[in-house]
């Protein structure tokens, strides 16, 4: 018997109720007295149930005595805080026996619920605390791999087979259209639904992937971009897996209708004409009318039609194509506009404008005009990509300059991503660097050891930050 | 790869030594009742408890496993399902293996977890067994849709198609180079760095309450929008613009999408698109996008009047609205649907709805009802007939004649009626004809039309025909139906020979049947002349109760006006049946048979 999803998401919100309660009330409020009952009595129900509780993460995914729990907008917001808790500690597992007492739960949450301590590695930490507290019945653990093997080099290298196959999915499918031959949805499904696991399970290797940049057209490699970065958002968000399914599948289609534009418009360097704007511009509308006309997308979700034909639409509807009758953009139209315009701006995809770090493009969009973007989104996607989003080549203040590989396990610390340090305070490059999170702090002093002083071009480097982080 | 499997090291704490044979032997009748439950499931159509059986004996096999294991995963090659390197199924590859059939779309592993037994497993089966029908279906997406929890996979990309090459990382390139323009470096160094205060920049990003609230509340909205409404929108907007190969475009989505909104009745949409298409093409003025419209419309009449007129679930008719709009697009093309399917129409308000739609379409296009009159279904045509007569079309006499021809009497009936509603000549002579068809309810037409109309030339058919042998052995109703309408069109000349079956003997010396002789007075109280009333007072003491009876209403009859008594000779056929069924009134022995059971006794 497994614990149903009830008893899975009960025990996960009672346990971040009672951490948010610690966080703002006193140990003795009644507020947390209450938080701490509940904790009991959901974690009990499991228990007398099954005979111990885990509860354990694995990139995206929970799970609660191996059954993964399925979030729904409800729980969503709250327990994927709640990993974020889990996660700013260095924790990917959690168990607690029948033996767990009153007094166990409560130090344990109080730990968990306290910032991570400075000076030390955040789960060694904890440990320490816990067993200061004196819990013995609740363990904690590192994260656990999705599979075996699949650490490392061969996530990574799981990750590029992923993303080279999306791109040759993407370049077969366009091109196959321009040439009026037949196209196979069934393969763009397989390169999507791949698109999707891999984000879930590997969500920084996968948005390292988008420093692979010249060994494919540009244009294929921004909507394989494009959906790889909808799916990460969307999946911030809380979408489920085929919801996700859905976006990719709409993020990888949403240029379709460029193919009608002869390329020497689309590649064009330089300011457009207003015909050729006039041109350009309707690329949305060719999409969502060849989409009714694909073989064998009979199938294809309207609301991935309508993300196509409204990504450019913009949330006031200033954008295009003009809308008659008017109506809301859609929020995965709203999505992909973000996404789209993060990519464009880092790559040189966009022959009208040079790309800039990914840093800048985080700022630009937090800066986009009222109307351009959704701002809650974008607040949404520049949270989950971080200020200094993976790839953004970085010096830091103690001289030494690195490349961002991951956003900070810790939510809040949007400025303080992981590092690889390629390169020493005396301008030595290094081979294989270490990766430093920059939330670390110095044990004596408190402050950080080091903090990112700016964001740099790695052309005027001579760098090549793929090679640190895909 | 999907959804992660259970982490191997902390549950599944067995050494090699641990998998015995007894273990291995329990996965295996394990493996055995999963694919025996498949393929009763592949053998007998959903429902047959045979497959509950198969099912509930593969739900003990894993209740019965998880004491002893805590999940089951199976790893998968060709033709094999290994459990911890020890095959425990193997079989000729090809379809009919189930390891090849998981393997063939890139699946590796599947692990089964507790509680898989209780809501998964039969889903999980039916998928298996189809699997081996659906050779297009990918098994892998499937499963992965599905994304079931106690199920789940791991899968590797099977295609063995050539990509190109993804550059590797060089993760010690540069390795002991130094950097150039250290002097930016430098320059950052000495300006100000970020300090820990950094986290407050940023408060204009942070997720707040209210934004979680807000991302909640937009994906709500996202999955309760009307997508289709809004693809519709979108399709429309695109009309409008001035571009005439674009509005072909559109048109020729819309001709692929309205046959799918329709039977999905989504009449909505429906009528949005063809209201909107018809506005717009108005609106332009131009020719080219009128007939685009049309074109698109005609097209789509046969099926919108085919769904708009079919029964469909409760609550999916067309709202009034829609209903109008529909109509209103509906082209010639609808009528041969809306004459077959109106008279079948359940709601009154569609049915009067659609048959205004058919007189309008009719009225300009009646070309498409009279060549329904040749229709092979005699239903089709008769209703085509009935059309014909209501709307007046005169150019239709030639069909309908032809029609009053046929074998099926439903058609015969029909085209008489429509006939005697057109009032001509050609269907004067079809309805004397007619008198003596075969089929009771054609005789019922023509003399009823006859009656109605008033044609004196078919008086001396209709003579004929009372006196004859042949009316004695129809039923009452249809006696009745002529002797009333030989007393409507002869007035008094009629009393003879009605007065002679009333009371007159036959050269036996019998009388006629009661029923005949009821129904003959019956007609002489309609015509209500002084020789009527004389041979009714004669055959006032009749022995037969049902003669008598009848006398004695007539005699009552003539006590009223004329107007009435005309009112009482153009009764419905309805009434002339509840006449028929009436056991008092009537006489049902046709058999020439007195009340009393004695022939002729007087």
């Amino acid at each position: 018997m497994k614990a149903p999803d009830s008893l899975g998401t009960g025990i996960l919100s009672a346990l971040y109720g009672a951490v948010r309660a610690l966080q703002l009330y006193p140990a003795e409020n009644e507020v947390v007295t209450r938080a701490l009952h509940e904790v009991r009595e959901q974690a009990d129900r499991i228990l007398d149930r099954e005979g111990g509780l885990s509860i354990w993460f694995a990139g995206n995914y929970m799970f609660v005595n191996d059954l993964q729990v399925r979030l729904d907008l409800h729980d969503y917001a709250a327990l994927a805080a709640f990993r974020e808790v889990f996660r700013s500690h260095g924790v990917g597992r959690m168990e607690a026996d029948p033996k767990a007492s009153a007094d166990d739960w409560q130090s344990f949450l109080g730990a968990i619920a306290a910032d991570p301590a400075p000076g030390q590695p955040p789960l060694e930490a904890l440990r320490a605390e816990l067993q200061k507290r004196g819990v013995s019945n609740i363990s904690v653990g590192p994260p656990s791999p999705l599979f075996e093997g699949s650490e490392g080099e061969e996530a990574v290298e799981a990750a590029r087979r992923t993303y080279s196959r999306s791109v040759k999915v993407a370049r077969d499918m366009m091109e196959g259209l321009v040439l009026g031959k037949a196209i196979g949805a069934r393969r763009a499904e397989r390169a999507v639904l791949s698109v999707v696991d891999r984000v879930l399970q590997e969500p920084a290797t996968m948005l390292g992937m988008l420093t692979l940049r010249d060994f494919d057209d540009h244009s294929y490699i921004h909507s394989v971009n494009v959906s790889i970065l909808s799916v990460a958002l969307g999946d911030y968000l809380g979408l489920n897996r085929e919801q996700l399914f859905e976006l990719g599948f709409a993020a990888l289609f949403h240029d379709i209708g460029k193919v009608l534009i002869p390329p020497a418009v689309l590649n064009k360097m330089g300011w457009l004409n207003d015909e050729e704007w006039r041109l350009v511009s309707q690329h949305p509308d060719f999409g969502l009318l060849m989409l009714f006309n694909v073989e064998g997308f009979e199938e294809l979700p309207y609301r991935g039609m309508l993300a196509v034909y409204e990504h450019h639409m913009k949330p006031d509807l200033s954008g295009y194509p003009r809308v008659i009758r008017r109506r809301r953009q859609g929020l995965f139209a709203r999505i992909i506009a973000i996404t789209e315009a993060y990519d464009a701006a880092i790559s040189n995809y966009s022959k009208q404008f040079l790309p800039c770090s990914p840093d800048e493009a985080i700022r630009q969009l937090r800066e986009a005009e009222t109307g351009a973007y959704d701002r809650v989104l974008t607040r949404a996607f520049v949270n989950m990509m971080g200020i200094f989003p993976v790839a953004t080549l970085v010096i830091l203040d103690t001289g030494e300059m690195g490349v961002v590989v991951a956003p900070n396990p810790n939510v809040k610390a949007l400025s303080r991503p992981l590092v690889r340090i390629i390169a020493t305070a005396e301008g030595e490059r290094v081979g294989d660097g270490p990766i430093r999170d920059l939330t670390e702090r110095d044990p004596d002093s408190g402050e950080y050891r080091r903090s990112i002083a700016r964001s740099t071009d790695p052309a005027r480097y001579g760098i090549n930050v793929s090679d640190h982080v895909a | 790869m999907t959804d992660p499997t259970p982490d191997a090291d902390r549950s599944l704490d067995l050494t090699d030594a641990a998998i015995d044979d007894e273990l291995v032997g329990m996965v295996e009748e394990t493996v055995n009742a999963l694919l025996k439950a498949a393929r009763a499931r592949q053998t007998y159509v959903l429902g047959n408890p045979l497959i509950e059986q198969f099912t509930d004996a593969l739900r003990e096999k894993l209740v019965t496993l998880w004491d002893e294991l805590p999940h089951l995963s199976l790893d998968m090659d060709e033709g094999n399902l290994l459990w911890r390197d020890r095959t425990v199924y193997s079989k000729a590859v090809g379809p009919d293996n189930f390891a090849f059939r998981f393997f063939k779309d890139g699946i590796r592993q599947l692990a089964f977890l507790p509680g898989a037994e209780e809501e998964e497993l039969a889903e999980f089966i039916e998928i298996l067994a189809l699997s081996r029908q659906a050779h297009d279906d990918d098994l892998l997406a499937t499963l992965w849709h599905r994304d079931f929890k106690t199920i789940r996979m791991e899968y590797v990309d099977v295609t063995d198609e050539e990509v190109a090459e993804v550059p590797r990382p060089d993760r010690n390139a540069g390795a002991g180079e130094h950097l150039e323009n250290m002097e930016e470096i430098d320059a950052v160094l000495e300006s100000s760095a970020i300090t820990e205060e950094d986290a407050e920049e940023f408060s204009d990003i942070t997720l707040a309450e209210p934004d979680l609230l807000y991302l909640k509340r937009e994906m709500e909205s996202e999955w309760a929008r009307p997508v289709v409404h809004d693809v519709t929108l979108a399709l429309l907007d695109q009309f409008e613009m001035r571009d005439q190969q674009r509005r072909r475009q559109v048109v020729d989505i819309l001709r692929e999408m309205l046959p799918r909104l329709l039977v999905s009745r989504d009449f909505g949409n429906v009528a949005l698109i063809v209201n909107e298409l018809q506005l717009l093409a108005n609106k332009t003025g131009e020719n080219d996008t009128q007939e685009l419209v049309t074109s698109l419309l005609r097209d789509m009449s046969e099926a919108m009047a085919e769904m708009v007129s079919a029964v469909g679930p409760e609550g999916t008719s067309p709202a009034a609205e829609e209903l109008a709009a529909l109509v209103g697009a509906l082209q010639a093309e609808a009528i041969p649907t809306l004459v077959r399917a109106i008279p079948a129409v359940p709601n009154r308000q569609t049915r009067e709805r659609l048959t205004e739609a058919l007189d309008r379409l009719v009225g300009s296009n009646p070309g498409y009802v009279v060549d329904l009159l040749a229709a092979e279904d005699p239903m089709l045509a008769a209703e085509a007939a009935r059309i014909v007569g209501r709307l007046g079309l005169t150019a239709a006499e030639p069909d309908l004649v032809e029609l009053s021809r046929r074998p099926e009497d439903v058609t015969r009936q029909a085209a008489i009626e429509a006939l005697a509603s057109l009032g001509s000549a050609v269907g004067a002579e079809a309805l004397a004809a007619a008198l003596s068809d075969s089929g009771r309810d054609v005789r019922m037409a023509a003399v009823n039309a006859i009656a109605a109309v008033g044609s004196e030339r078919v008086l001396p058919l209709l003579g004929d025909a009372i006196a004859g042998s042949d009316l004695a052995n129809r039923d009452q109703g249809e006696q009745i139906a002529f002797m009333r309408a030989y007393a409507a069109l002869a007035g008094d000349g009629a009393v003879p020979l009605l007065a002679k079956l009333l009371n007159g003997r036959r050269w036996w010396g019998g009388r006629r049947a009661p029923n005949l002789r009821a129904c003959a007075a019956r007609a002489l109280g309609l015509v209500g002349t002084p020789a009527a009333q004389a041979a009714l007072e004669k055959a006032s003491g009749d022995r037969a109760a049902s003669v008598k009876s009848a006398v004695r209403v007539a005699l009552k009859t003539l006590d009223a006006d004329s107007d009435e008594r005309l009112e009482v000779a153009t009764l419905t056929e309805d009434h002339e049946s509840e006449l028929v069924e009436d056991p008092v009134d009537l006489d049902l022995n046709v058999d020439g048979m007195a009340d009393d059971g004695k022939e002729g006794s007087s």
